[in-house]
């Protein structure tokens, strides 16, 4: 998965004029919903994004981005029976969300104070999931493809700084051991250019 | 410059905050677990008598006459187990009074060793490779004890051909012991196993 990111990367640099600009943004990631509820239903309030991007064209980016969510859940002492067999105990459920993109974003006013725009990221959600119980563990963590579609706004702050909110929708692909799980993060920040 | 520095500054705030809460167990009796399973074909509710020793056998992995928890714990546990049977409608009578049902209680404990590392694998071993001077490796190390007390019920009746009786009803509970209230959350638990397991009631 890091050669495919690299080649899109490259791919996107040897397509690029000398002078394209280029921007680093560091985001809070607020996550929530999606199928990841059937597993915890608490809002992830720990998590941030990580990203980087090229200009190629005013209203075109192509870049790459990481991030990284954690939601966590304490679930009541409560009784949970299979067939025969009942347990009892309080549940605590842990799920970390690692997304590595590499995005296409178009933007819908450049050169405007306020400039939405919509975007696509393509690549994996590495998702590592825990639940403790007493003192024993039961995990399983999966690399998933993964396909972000995302719409937000920049606001110019000054001409090296805008401000960024956005909403994404992280969808984790099903693998041969994993059904499909998806999440929400609203995202919150800051992009230098 | 300065403006950058600040976001920056604030959106790393945020996070630290934001990661301060709490996760995870923050007293013991939150590790505490109640697992019960039966077996579906056999009838409890035509059965009505039961046998259980006074006291508890601790299983300690040693061959030799067996070994049973300290009176106080031992009584607090069959006490707990003879007041949700009679609950449930059965009568405790003695082993040779051809009883329908015997319920087994054992408990074992186990310690586990915890332990940590302070500059890498190779320091333990070879403290003359970690650079800065010969010193003696330093390596804190924790221990945490589980108790689990298994109540085990067989069918008295049954004629297996290995001698066994056959497992009706199997009622385990597993914690973190701690240095108080154990008898109280032993009897909870115990109470718990009874409560998750209605179909041990008898006519």
């Amino acid at each position: 998965m890091k050669k495919v990111i690299l080649l899109l990367l490259l791919a996107g640099s040897l397509t690029t004029p000398a002078v394209a600009q280029h921007s680093f943004s560091i985001q809070y990631a607020l996550g929530f919903g999606g199928t990841i509820n059937n597993y915890i239903t608490s809002t992830s309030v720990r998590g941030a994004t990580f990203e980087y991007k090229i200009y190629p064209q005013p209203n075109i980016a192509i870049g790459i981005d990481a991030g990284w969510n954690h939601f966590y859940e304490r679930r009541a002492y409560d009784t949970y029976t299979q067939g025969t067999r009942s347990l009892t105990g309080v549940q605590y459920r842990y799920a970390n969300a690692v997304p590595i993109f590499a995005t296409f974003d178009y933007y819908i006013q450049p050169g405007n104070k306020i400039n939405p725009f919509v975007g696509l990221g393509i690549g994996t959600i590495y998702l590592d999931r825990y639940v403790d119980m007493g003192i024993f563990r039961v995990s399983d963590d999966e690399w998933h493809f993964g396909l972000k579609p995302e719409a937000g706004v920049l606001v110019s702050l000054n001409p090296e700084m805008d401000f960024i909110l956005s909403l994404r929708f992280n969808n984790a692909f099903a693998t041969q051991d994993s059904d499909q799980q998806n999440f929400m993060t609203f995202n919150i920040g800051f992009v230098w250019k | 410059m300065r403006n950058k520095l600040f976001a920056f500054l604030l959106l790393v705030s945020q996070m630290v905050l934001w990661g301060c809460y709490l996760e995870g167990p923050e007293y013991t009796e939150e590790l505490d677990l109640v697992y019960t399973n039966y077996h579906d074909q056999f009838d409890f509710q035509s059965r009505g008598t039961y046998a259980m020793p006074d006291s508890v056998v601790k299983i300690t992995g040693e061959i030799g006459a067996p070994e049973y928890l300290n009176f106080v714990y031992g009584a607090a546990i069959t006490q707990a187990i003879a007041a949700n049977m009679t609950a449930l409608g059965w009568q405790r009578v003695h082993k040779d009074a051809s009883p329908d049902v015997q319920l087994l209680p054992a408990a074992w404990s186990t310690t586990t060793l915890v332990g940590g590392y302070w500059g890498g694998y190779y320091c333990w071993w070879y403290p003359y490779y970690c650079g800065g001077g010969w010193y003696y490796p330093y390596y804190p190390v924790t221990s945490y004890t589980t108790g689990t007390l298994v109540m085990t019920m067989v069918d008295a009746n049954s004629l297996a051909t290995d001698s066994s009786k056959t497992v009706v009803w199997t009622g385990a509970i597993n914690g973190l012991l701690g240095y108080s209230y154990d008898i109280d959350r032993i009897t909870n638990a115990i109470n718990q196993s009874f409560n998750q397991s209605p179909y041990l009631k008898t006519n």
